[in-house]
């Protein structure tokens, strides 16, 4: 799938959006980018098989759980935000000049390495392969693999630390009369009295009078750290850069349990659909774009879908009048479909999905071009929003149905949605015109005639009084049960 | 510096309650403060309704501290009284600081002289902070002069008196003779630590008046000597990075002091309205009690002789009290009887006398023993349009009562007044039947009312739901 096309639908179901308000513009788009690679590598597997598929899908939710986890995710962070302060100090490196600046620059890359390594290794993971991702097994290992050159690093710092700290606290006297300073003395002292540590705290530069005088003082100490730069410099360089490599992706992965949070937060259901190759069927889909409304709770009060599609059926022809949620369920799906490929939590209750190669979502109407060609279509995922044309609405819907039959045939699975002006809804007009073995899902109108944002396979001839409003609001037996077995809080 | 906790003894959750409305709670708050002049207290109570506790802990936490106010007299009001106005200080004070700085710099937005103005402002700051102290050694006095036995108290009490004998405090005396000094002549020290990238981390200032404070300032150090030429322009910037650290810490110190202040007073607003319901209970001759209140999983509700506030407080309805138990055994009651004779307010009153322990609050019965429940679920049948199509009316009970099952979590105690009436026997009572025995297996307690006795009737062999009758005399009996 072409990037441009992938972002096109990352923009289009509000998942940018959504991710902007959630990380940040600039997160946001890292991300989109990283979802990208994802999605295609994933895409890549699946059209090399299952096992391949399912391994890939297996890793990826690994790791992502592994990182959203709430008992995990402080540590994660904290590991990242160490990594990439490494990442960034090694990069200034290079552009340091002088022995004095290139040996502080050295010192720094050795204390941020010791520290992300203390960081890592604060937390015991059993590393289990079932349980914990293989990159994250990796990144835990690091400091135990590379022990003997960190046990040196640590040796020395350990010293150089000590010194310095014997050094530490200078006190300066001075007098001041009418705003001018004058007669002031220098003392190098012993320790900072404990009450006094870190009570105020400022930084400010040394004066080179000073930093001459504290060289002079102790020239052993100094020449020991010009040794140890000189010696460690490339085993300091190394490791901090193989250890700095873990930062990128383990950001995006914190982005995605970020975004993952704010779910949860908005109570929306999450769930880890099983890989199938022969359907998708999702309960409770929820459009989460639905979240940038801002509204209290949302997740508890937004309208879910459920979702069937077989890769043998044609794709599906959705039907509805404007403003029944078409477009938004459309948006749930890609979403859902991307989430699944990435191996994100899905926003529904439960299900199965399909792995798909391409998303494309066409929410603006159809346009060739915002598809892929002929060949790119087989197994992706299409979701079209139909043209509205208020003169003849049975042309756009016959046009509609050709075009349907025609994806189809080239290996799209999906949905095509129209606009339907009748309220007599699908019964009444769109099931005449389409062909029988094309699936149906009608926009369902409540009682007093107001939208309920819901769709449902048309089922001819739906009789409706107490009994039929029972069954409209999931309130008969089975409904009941499976509503308490889907809710995550039972 | 640590929060107060008066309200929390650990950080909590607040429960959900759907149909708030229905149960008239905000008639409460009017009852207890029914002068005009107190409607901020008014509302105050109501969003403490809204928002019931879901740890036990915390509600015994709130129970023992609400004990200690009415066993102590005054001490509420003294408390209320040092409290206050920590707000209207905080608005003075940077007043002050905003105009001093005006004073300190000319119009382009430059100090006068740097050091000038940082050494004026931290002599604003360490005057507010000496008389934020003194008033923080006045609180220590109050809480030490009475008696308390609520651990709350106690603690509050622990820890303000170890804030003040905190670093923080230490240099209180320093700061006094600072502000009697003229400071247009003085000696100073610094002290500064290096870090490992040998960068200066200012640790701290000492401002020395005199020849005697001088010789007791440089016996706190080993000295191990080194002179160098330093000049007073490479001193400015460490003595101006030294002044910000100060200043920061005064402002932050302040800060905090006043935020001590206004969290007390704002928890203590919770106790006001407590010890003032109790008040009016009192008054209108009723018994209280606080419940005893214990975890969700336990799954309880027992109630010996419940009466509804707001029948007490208003002189209204009957004077009948009930007793209610729910087990995890028997999580349903449904209770039918002939029209106004108590079902719906009884209903009221187990729902609110659940909100009111679960808020720390007394409830007006002989004896209680309440689990936590994690949400209030009320629906009332929809009576705005008594010529509303009934099915029209019906599906709007069933869109509400779909809406709280989706809601629904472990623990939760739903009521249901007079559910589905608009349509017949038939059509409503497998709807019900299915919607009760799916909740009481998934441990969510219910308070059913019916006008429909045949639909009582059915629950009388079902082994988690009790079916009650309500005689015309208001009295609650087991169906027979």
């Amino acid at each position: 799938m072409k990037k441009e096309l992938f972002m096109n639908c990352i923009r289009d179901t509000g998942l940018l959006a959504l991710m902007t308000e959630c990380l940040g513009e600039v997160a946001a788009g890292q991300t989109a980018a990283q979802m990208y690679l994802e999605f295609e590598e994933s895409a890549a597997a699946s059209r090399s098989g299952d096992a391949e598929f399912n391994a890939r899908l297996s890793e990826a939710r690994l790791l992502i759980a592994g990182v959203s986890d709430p008992d995990n995710f402080e540590y994660y962070n904290d590991v990242f935000k160490k990594l990439f302060g490494l990442g960034r100090t090694l990069k200034a490196y290079p552009k340091l000049s002088g022995a004095q600046e290139k040996t502080l620059g050295l010192l720094q890359i050795a204390k941020e390495l010791l520290d992300a390594c203390d960081t890592v290794a604060a937390r015991k993971f059993d590393n289990n392969p079932d349980t914990i991702a293989a990159e994250l097994r990796a990144l835990h290992e690091f400091p135990q693999r590379y022990s003997k050159e960190l046990a040196e690093i640590h040796k020395r710092m350990t010293y150089i630390r000590r010194e310095l700290s014997s050094l530490p606290l200078i006190k300066l006297r001075f007098s001041r009369t009418g705003g001018r300073i004058y007669g002031c003395e220098l003392e190098l002292t012993g320790k900072v009295p404990a009450h006094k540590q870190g009570a105020h705290s400022g930084v400010a530069e040394l004066p080179d009078a000073l930093s001459d005088e504290l060289k002079s003082l102790r020239p052993e100490l100094f020449s020991s750290i010009a040794a140890f730069c000189e010696k460690q410099e490339n085993a300091l360089l190394t490791l901090a850069s193989s250890i700095s490599a873990f930062a990128g992706h383990l950001e995006y992965l914190l982005d995605l349990a970020r975004l993952q949070n704010m779910l949860k937060k908005n109570n929306i259901p999450l769930c880890s659909p099983r890989p199938s190759r022969r359907t998708t069927d999702l309960i409770n889909l929820c459009d989460i774009s639905l979240l940038l409304l801002r509204r209290d709770n949302l997740g508890r009060t937004m309208v879910m879908n459920n979702l069937t599609l077989h890769r043998k059926d044609y794709m599906s022809l959705m039907a509805g009048q404007i403003g029944t949620g078409k477009t938004s369920f459309l948006r749930a799906i890609a979403i859902a479909h991307v989430f699944f490929m990435l191996g994100m939590p899905v926003p529904a209750a439960m299900g199965s999905m399909m792995p798909v190669a391409g998303v494309y979502l066409c929410s603006h109407g159809y346009d060739p071009e915002l598809l892929p060609p002929d060949n790119e279509l087989r197994d992706s995922l299409l979701l079209v929003l139909w043209p509205d044309s208020e003169q003849s609405s049975m042309k756009e819907l016959n046009d509609c149905v050709d075009k349907l039959v025609e994806f189809s045939a080239r290996g799209a699975h999906g949905i095509c949605a129209v606009r339907t002006f009748s309220t007599r809804g699908v019964s009444g007009t769109v099931s005449e015109i389409v062909p029988e073995n094309v699936p149906l899902l009608d926009a369902v109108t409540g009682r007093d005639g107001k939208r309920t944002f819901r769709f449902k396979t048309v089922h001819r001839g739906d009789d409706s009084r107490a009994t039929d409003i029972i069954t409209r609001y999931g309130l008969d037996k089975s409904d009941l049960l499976l509503r308490f077995r889907t809710n995550r809080k039972f | 510096m640590s929060t107060i906790n008066l309200l929390e003894l650990i950080p909590d959750d607040r429960i959900k309650i759907i149909g708030a409305a229905d149960l008239q709670l905000e008639r409460l708050p009017a009852l207890v403060y029914p002068d005009e002049a107190d409607a901020e207290k008014r509302a105050y109570a109501s969003g403490v309704l809204r928002a019931p506790l879901c740890r036990p802990e915390n509600i015994t936490h709130r129970r023992d501290i609400a004990r200690d106010f009415l066993a102590s007299g005054d001490l509420l009001d003294r408390l209320e009284q040092i409290s206050a106005g920590a707000g209207d200080y905080r608005r003075t004070w940077q007043d002050e600081r905003r105009q001093l700085f005006a004073d300190l710099h000319s119009d382009d937005g430059a100090p006068v002289s740097d050091i000038e103005a940082k050494f004026a402002m931290l002599k604003l700051n360490l005057r507010s902070f000496l008389q934020l102290s003194g008033r923080l050694k006045e609180l220590i006095d109050i809480l030490a002069s009475s008696t308390l036995y609520a651990e709350g108290l106690l603690e509050f009490k622990e820890t303000c008196v170890k804030l003040y004998a905190s670093h923080a405090f230490s240099d209180v005396p320093r700061a006094a003779r600072l502000l009697e000094a003229d400071t247009s002549d003085y000696t100073a020290e610094l002290l500064l630590g290096l870090n490992e990238s040998l960068t200066v981390e200012t640790v701290n200032l000492n401002m020395l008046y005199t020849a005697d404070d001088n010789a007791a300032g440089a016996d706190e150090y080993d000295s191990d000597e080194l002179s160098a030429h330093i000049t007073a322009e490479e001193i400015e910037p460490l003595l101006l990075a030294a002044l910000d650290a100060l200043n920061d810490h005064t402002v932050e110190s302040c800060e905090a002091l006043i935020g001590l202040f206004q969290e007390l007073f704002t928890e203590l607003r919770f106790y006001r309205f407590c010890l003032d319901f109790c008040r009016a209970l009192s008054n209108a001759g009723s018994h209280y009690i606080f419940p005893q209140v214990t975890e969700a999983e336990s799954g309880v509700t027992s109630i010996l002789a419940l009466r509804d506030p707001l029948e007490v407080l208003s002189g209204e309805g009957t004077a009948v009290p009930h007793n209610i138990l729910l087990t995890p055994e028997r999580s349903g009651i449904v209770v039918t009887g002939p029209g106004g004779v108590g079902k719906t307010a009884l209903l009221r009153a187990v729902c609110t006398a659940q909100i009111l322990a679960q808020c720390g609050l007394p409830v007006i019965c002989k004896d209680a023993s309440l689990s936590i429940r994690s949400g209030i679920f009320v629906s009332f049948t929809d009576v705005s349009d008594p010529n509303r199509d009934l099915l029209r009316r019906f599906e709007s009970e069933a869109q509400a009562m779909a809406k709280i099952i989706d809601s629904l979590t472990p623990w939760a105690l739903v009521a249901l007044n007079e559910l589905f009436e608009t349509v017949s026997f038939a059509d409503a009572a497998d709807a019900l039947y299915n919607i009760f025995s799916v909740m009481t297996q998934h441990n969510i307690a219910f308070f059913a009312t019916t006008h429909m006795p045949r639909l009582a009737e059915r629950f009388m062999e079902v082994d988690r739901i009790t079916a009650m009758q309500m005689t015309a005399e208001g009295r609650l009996e087991p169906m027979q």
